[in-house]
Parts: structure tokens; C-alpha cells; sequence
């Protein structure tokens, strides 16, 4: 995990609307077994596709399938920054 | 029927088709209950082999894998980890969503592991999305080791087949999946083992992460495995993460083996629905325009069956009064038993079409997105999304509404939505608002284009909303928790609701308001015809001949017979308890009479407007007579009329607060599991209807 851990990770709750990133990892907590098990695995495509009026929760696509996601939820998994890529 | 001795679990995640599958295997053979101890569904039902056996199937809640996060998915792994299912190594029917192998695939790599015989079917292997997948599941059975079926819980096709492979031989266990357990010293698993007397390290693993959620340890036992876990320093969640993560580094490579790894979009159907339904400002319209079309029809469609069944039991009634002779036990079965049962069953219409469209919305999809657009809400409330089902539900009946709280996991979001539920109007209070509008608006007055009387009613309804709320948002900062509270929600694609599933659904609600509200509405029936029709010493019979006095001529016996039953209500011991407590409302302008009315709805609402007519002499059920008799009626105290616009506005709003309902309230602590929390429930509705009855007769006077 060398070369991954020189990129820089932001959280999938900062990903712009619209913005698509690879989940890197998730953090160690009863949610993310939770987001695990749903089929949130590092390495799958994570993509921003709409939201409510509060911004909260959001709409994400991870690989071929949907989810709604607080922001809390979607602050467990780290993902790839684009502009490091 | 043959002893059943046989048992099918049947286990996957959410959304897999189980429903429809087990709906298919068990058809109306199934029945609704708890597991035991908890407040969790157990659906089971049986099903026959093409061998002729009997099979009995259990619908396991859906769950994503055996690491539970909600008490609806504890019961999976409780179930699931129990000594006796381990060694009876009862079959297990795993259902996985073709379009969706290696999500699904998780449970059933760690069911093998628990070395159940396990059979797969594959539903949605008709979707577009699957056969673009070209699915070798010939390999995928030889790599798994499990026989895989394609199946189609609505059509039945392929279902057969796996009967026959399940009464044919056997299933064999499967080798495990993995050979070794992830993230746990083998000698930590070995000593548990030891304790359990089990060769199986991944039972002695889950054992060990969740044992002080495991009701079937023995204290000592439970004891003894947390001891093991902290001299070990053993991390829980860090092997849960390590188990889960394993588990899809061996299960990715699989799904790449037996499938073509085709260009795969998702549903760009479902996509451009939720570009509009899930829209921040359509959606919510959408939403709102949903709202109000379903509180139509219930409204609209109910009111015929409605008024059949109370026609038919207003019939029966009088049938019995005219064919039997003048005694105790024909009152006892017309006034008492049927008068109970129709009760009962005239809700019946509202709960089923409330729940066929509450079905049709969770079958279509739509509900995740209802959810997914009220959490923010419903947050600041302290509720979670998954309560708008409950408050939906609460319009027909509280008591499967308070059932329905069971899918929310955090333990102070399911205690909030119970606790608010019964403010939602519930369909016995119609008839208690179309009588009480009535007195107040004229039929034909017009605001703008809407009729008044209607405004009246969708305002009530709202107030209760309101108060629902409310409520919650105070109550909320009461409550401490120091549990997870989250959402995390699938939005699957959209399909078009099946109706056998939808049928299934709506009878089992109401099957479930039958038992539950209907045992407690009848005790209270029979309750209170005794009440009515007996009183202290002799003062019903005199006040019977003091009325026959008056009545010289014979002349109107109808009439005579209306004041009999008033002078005899007034006298029994329902009316002495009516001037009992008549110090304590007449501040909120009811009299003696309301009184009575108010103890009688504690059977179910409605039985007020039968009440109020014997009261007000009033033969039969003319609602007419009854409107005039009361609008007439003068309080002898004050001088002015009881239902003046104060007055009644007063009884409308206490009707909308005041907890008069016994079944909700039994519903309510046995799924709170607490006096406490039942007792707090009735103060608090108690209060908030007297106070706001008080306001509003004090404004109004």
C-alpha cells in the first residue's frame, strides 16, 4: 500500500456534486461494517449524483448502485483526490 | 396435516425477492408472529414437497451479512448462532439478486462457513442487467460448492426445481469458505471452541464479537467470552472489518471468473424517474401530491365497504333484538358481542386499502426515496426517515404503525416515532369528526372552491401532524442514547409492484389489527355493555318506571322506548362515572353526558356517536336526529348550549390528543417493552388534550 498511501485522501461527504472518485478506505467504525457489507469497497468508483434541499443526505452512486447516505455516513469512507491523480 | 418436522430458512439480503419467493412457497399458509423475546416479525408459514412432506419455512429478516447493526438483524444472527439450529443443521434457501452477485454473496460465503446445507436461488436472472452477464452458474455452484438455482419469485419458474433438490437427498454441507478465520489468533478461537464444545471457528468467531449481544448465553458463558476477549485484547469490530473484507477479496475474483465482465450501465429508467422524484423541489411536491391522493382514498374508496359492514352489522343486531326473546344474553350477544365486532371490522376497509398503497410504494421503490427526502426533516425532530412509514401507517390504525417502528435501529428514533404515532388521526376518529364538523359547518358552505367541511377535516389531520412533531422535537432532548443513529439506505432500481405480494402484505396487516386491537376492542365492548346495562342498587328500574309514568298514553311507543334508554344509561354505572368525572372536564365544556361518551371511546373511538345517540334518545342510528338532538342540548349548569362552537371545537381538539385507544396502548408497551414509557405516553396525551381543549373553549367562549 505504498504507492497509495503518498496520494492524498479527502472524505466522500467533501465530494462536489457530480464529482466521481475511488474509494481508497474506510475507517474503523460500526458504520463502515455497515457500508462495507452494502458493497462500499475500496477501489469501486463513488459518485456524487444529487442531493436534498439541506445538502443532507446525499444520493451516491458506488459502482452500479445507489444509496442515501448522511454526510456522517459518507465522512467514514476516504476517498482518492481527483487533483492528485 | 403432518407433522412438520422439517425447516426451511430462508435468508438473504434486502431487496433480494425473498418476499415474493416466500410469498410463492407458502402462499396464505403463513402466519405472523415474534421471536421469541423480541419485537421482531417472524413470518413462517408451510409449503409441500413434490414428495408430499410438509415443509415449514421462516422468513429470516433481510440482512447485508451476520454482523447485525439492527435488532431486526440481531435476530438473524441469534437465530442463526443458537446451539440447537447449529446442530440440527436445518436447510437454508439463500436468495441473491443475479444483478448484484457479489454484494449478495457475502452472507452466503459466511452462512457456509457456519456450515448450514445450503441451496442458492437467483432472482432477477430475467433482467436485462443479468443476462448481459452471461452467468456461468454451473461453475459458480462448483466453485461455492452450493447447487445454484435460477428462480423467479413471482412467475413460481424454477421454484419447483429447488423443492425437488431439497426433498431428493440431503443437501451436503458445503466445504467452508474460508479455510481460516480473518483477524483472530487461532488459539483465542480454539479455547472458545473448547467452552462450546464446536469444531466450528467461525460459530467460536462471531461467538466472540458479539457475545454480549447473544440472549441464549448463560450468564457464566457470556462472562467467560467477554473474559476471553479482553485478556486478548480482541478487537471486535477490527475482525468484523477483517472477516467482511476477506470474504469480497475471495468473492471478486469469483464473480470475474463466471461472468463476462460486460459494459453493465444501471437502470437508466429508474435514473431518469429519480432525476425528477428525488428533485430537492419536485420531489417534495411529488411527495406532498402523494400525501394528499392517499388520504383520498382512503376517505373516498373505504367509505362504501365501511358503510356495508356497519350496515350489516346494524341488521344482525336488530335481528337478534326482534327474533330472540327480551333477556340478559340476547342484549349480552347484540349489544355487548356483535356491537364488538362491528367495531372491529368496519376499520377494516381503511387498514387494508392504507396498507395496499403503503405496499405499493415499497414494492415500486419510492418508499427508500421518501425516506431518503424526509431524513433531514425528520431528523431535527429526533426521528429518523424510516419513521414517515409508521406516521403513513398511523392513519389507518396505530397499533400496525407501532409494529412498523421495528425497522428503525436506533433505540431513541423507534421510542420517539412509537411515542408520536397515536397522534396521527387514525380512521376511528373519522367518525367522530364527520359527526362533530357536521354540528359546526353546514354541508354546503364553500371556501372558494373547497368545501368547508372538508377543509375542517384535512385540518385536523394536520394539527395532529403538528402535534406529532412537535412533540418529538421536545421529547427528543428527554431521551439519551448512546446508539448509532443512521440511514445508510439502498435506493434499488424501480419495479412494478406484484400483486400477490401486494395482496399478502395488506392481509397480514390487517389480519394483525384484528388479533391485536380486536381482542382488546371486544373485552372493552363486553365491559362496558355491562357497565351500561347495570347500575347501583335498583336506580335503573326506577328510573325506567319514572319515564313509563309519564307516558300516560301509549301512543309514540319509539319515543318512549328513547327516553327508557336514556333514564337507564343515566343510572347505570357508566353514567354515575360520567357525573364522577364531570367536575374535572366541564372546565373544557363537556358535561356528564360527553363524559360518558369519552369512557366508551376507550374501546375504539368511534363508539362515541353510538353512545352520544343512546344518550340524546335518539332510536337507531340517524345521524340526522342525533346532529339536531345535540345541537339542541342545553347545559342545565351554564344555560348555554353544550354544543356551542366552543364547545365542540373543544371536543374536536381533544379528540385529535387524547390517547383513547387501550389496544394502542397494550401495543405500545409490549413494543417499548416498558410501563414507564406507556405511562408517560397517556400523560402526555392526556395533558396536551386537556390543555389545548381548555385554550380553545376559553378563546372560542
Amino acid at each position: 500500500m505504498q504507492n497509495t498511501a503518498k496520494q492524498e485522501t479527502k472524505t466522500a461527504d467533501l465530494l462536489q456534486l457530480g464529482e466521481t472518485a475511488v474509494i481508497h478506505s474506510l475507517s474503523t467504525t460500526e458504520l463502515s461494517v455497515k457500508l462495507l457489507q452494502m458493497g462500499c469497497l475500496p477501489g469501486k468508483k463513488i459518485t456524487h449524483v444529487r442531493s436534498t434541499l439541506g445538502g443532507n443526505p446525499l444520493y451516491l452512486r458506488i459502482d452500479n448502485q445507489f444509496f442515501a447516505l448522511r454526510r456522517e455516513e459518507a465522512a467514514q469512507i476516504a476517498v482518492l483526490n481527483n487533483s492528485s491523480l | 396435516m403432518q407433522p412438520t418436522s422439517n425447516i426451511l430458512y430462508l435468508a438473504g439480503n434486502p431487496n433480494s425477492g425473498k418476499t415474493s419467493v416466500f410469498n410463492h412457497l407458502t402462499g396464505l399458509h403463513q402466519k405472523v408472529g415474534n421471536f421469541s423475546g423480541v419485537t421482531v416479525e417472524k413470518k413462517s408459514g408451510i409449503t409441500q414437497m413434490p414428495n408430499g412432506s410438509i415443509w415449514q419455512v421462516v422468513d429470516l429478516p433481510g440482512t447485508y451479512s451476520l454482523h447485525p447493526t439492527s435488532a431486526e438483524e440481531y435476530i438473524v444472527l441469534q437465530t442463526l448462532l443458537h446451539p440447537n439450529a447449529l446442530s440440527d443443521k436445518h436447510t437454508i434457501l439463500y436468495i441473491a439478486d443475479a444483478t448484484n452477485l457479489e454484494r449478495h454473496l457475502l452472507f452466503c460465503t459466511q452462512l457456509i462457513c457456519l456450515g448450514y446445507p445450503l441451496v442458492v436461488g437467483l432472482t432477477m436472472t430475467d433482467m436485462e442487467a443479468a443476462k448481459q452477464l452471461n452467468l456461468n452458474t454451473a461453475k459458480l455452484s462448483e466453485l461455492l460448492g452450493v447447487p445454484f438455482f435460477s428462480i423467479n419469485g413471482r412467475t413460481g419458474q424454477g421454484i419447483e426445481k429447488v423443492k425437488q433438490a431439497l426433498c431428493a437427498a440431503p443437501i451436503a454441507t458445503a466445504p467452508a469458505f474460508l479455510p481460516k478465520v480473518a483477524g483472530i489468533d487461532a488459539q483465542l478461537l480454539k479455547k472458545v471452541c473448547a467452552i462450546f464444545n464446536t469444531t466450528n471457528q467461525y460459530a467460536a468467531a462471531l461467538l466472540l464479537q458479539h457475545a454480549n449481544r447473544l440472549p441464549f448465553l448463560s450468564p457464566e458463558e457470556q462472562k467467560h467470552l467477554l473474559e476471553l476477549a479482553h485478556t486478548n485484547q480482541f478487537k471486535s469490530l477490527h475482525t468484523q472489518v477483517a472477516d467482511t473484507m476477506q470474504r469480497f477479496d475471495k468473492i471478486v475474483p469469483i464473480i470475474a471468473q463466471i461472468t463476462t465482465p460486460a459494459n453493465t450501465q444501471p437502470d437508466n429508467l429508474s435514473q431518469k424517474i429519480d432525476r425528477w422524484i428525488t428533485n430537492p423541489v419536485w420531489g417534495l411536491l411529488f411527495f406532498c401530491f402523494l400525501l394528499f391522493a392517499i388520504f383520498q382514498a382512503i376517505f373516498s374508496f373505504a367509505t362504501y365497504p365501511m358503510d356495508w359492514i356497519e350496515q350489516f352489522f346494524a341488521a344482525a343486531q336488530s335481528f337478534i333484538h326482534a327474533n330472540l326473546p327480551q333477556s340478559f344474553f340476547t342484549s349480552l350477544i347484540a349489544d355487548g358481542l356483535i356491537a364488538g365486532l362491528g367495531g372491529i371490522f368496519m376499520f377494516v376497509p381503511q387498514i387494508a386499502i392504507l396498507f395496499l398503497l403503503i405496499g405499493i410504494l415499497e414494492e415500486t421503490g419510492y418508499m427508500a426515496r421518501a425516506v431518503y427526502l424526509s431524513d433531514n426533516l425528520m431528523r431535527r425532530f429526533g426521528l429518523n426517515g424510516r419513521s414517515l412509514v409508521s406516521l403513513f401507517s398511523g392513519m389507518a390504525c396505530a397499533v400496525p404503525a407501532v409494529m412498523a417502528t421495528r425497522t428503525i435501529t436506533n433505540s431513541k428514533e423507534r421510542l420517539l416515532t412509537i411515542m408520536v404515532t397515536p397522534l396521527i388521526s387514525c380512521s376511528a376518529r373519522i367518525p367522530v369528526y364527520t359527526v362533530l364538523i357536521a354540528l359546526l359547518i353546514p354541508a354546503n358552505r364553500h371556501v372558494g372552491m373547497l368545501n368547508a367541511q372538508g377543509l375542517m377535516m384535512m385540518a385536523l389531520y394536520v394539527t395532529g401532524v403538528v402535534a406529532a412533531l412537535g412533540v418529538a422535537a421536545i421529547m427528543k432532548r428527554f431521551v439519551n442514547s448512546h446508539e448509532l443513529s443512521f440511514l445508510a439506505l439502498e435506493l434499488p432500481p424501480y419495479r412494478l409492484p406484484h400483486w400477490k405480494n401486494l395482496l399478502l402484505g395488506a392481509w397480514q396487516k390487517v389480519k394483525v389489527f384484528i388479533a391485536e386491537a380486536g381482542k382488546i376492542i371486544l373485552i372493552i365492548s363486553f365491559l362496558l355493555w355491562g357497565m351500561a346495562n347495570f347500575g347501583p342498587g335498583n336506580r335503573m328500574q326506577e328510573a325506567e318506571n319514572r319515564v313509563k309514568a309519564q307516558f300516560t298514553q301509549p301512543t309514540d311507543t319509539a319515543a318512549m322506548e328513547a327516553k327508557i334508554a336514556e333514564a337507564r344509561l343515566e343510572n347505570s354505572w357508566v353514567g354515575h362515572l360520567g357525573k364522577i368525572i364531570e367536575p374535572v372536564i366541564s372546565p373544557i365544556g363537556f358535561d356528564w353526558k360527553i363524559g360518558i361518551a369519552l369512557l366508551t371511546s376507550f374501546a375504539a373511538r368511534e363508539v362515541f356517536v353510538g353512545t352520544m345517540a343512546t344518550i340524546y334518545s335518539v332510536g337507531g342510528s340517524d345521524e340526522n336526529g342525533l346532529r339536531s338532538q345535540m345541537r339542541a342540548e342545553i347545559n342545565p349548569k351554564t344555560g348555554k348550549p353544550v354544543f356551542s362552537t366552543a364547545g365542540t371545537l373543544s371536543l374536536l381538539v381533544f379528540y385529535i390528543f387524547a390517547m383513547q385507544c387501550m389496544s394502542t396502548m397494550a401495543v405500545v408497551k409490549r413494543e417499548t417493552n416498558s410501563w414507564k414509557w406507556t405511562l408517560i405516553q397517556l400523560l402526555y396525551m392526556t395533558a396536551l388534550a386537556y390543555g389545548s381543549s381548555f385554550i380553545v373553549f376559553r378563546l372560542f367562549q
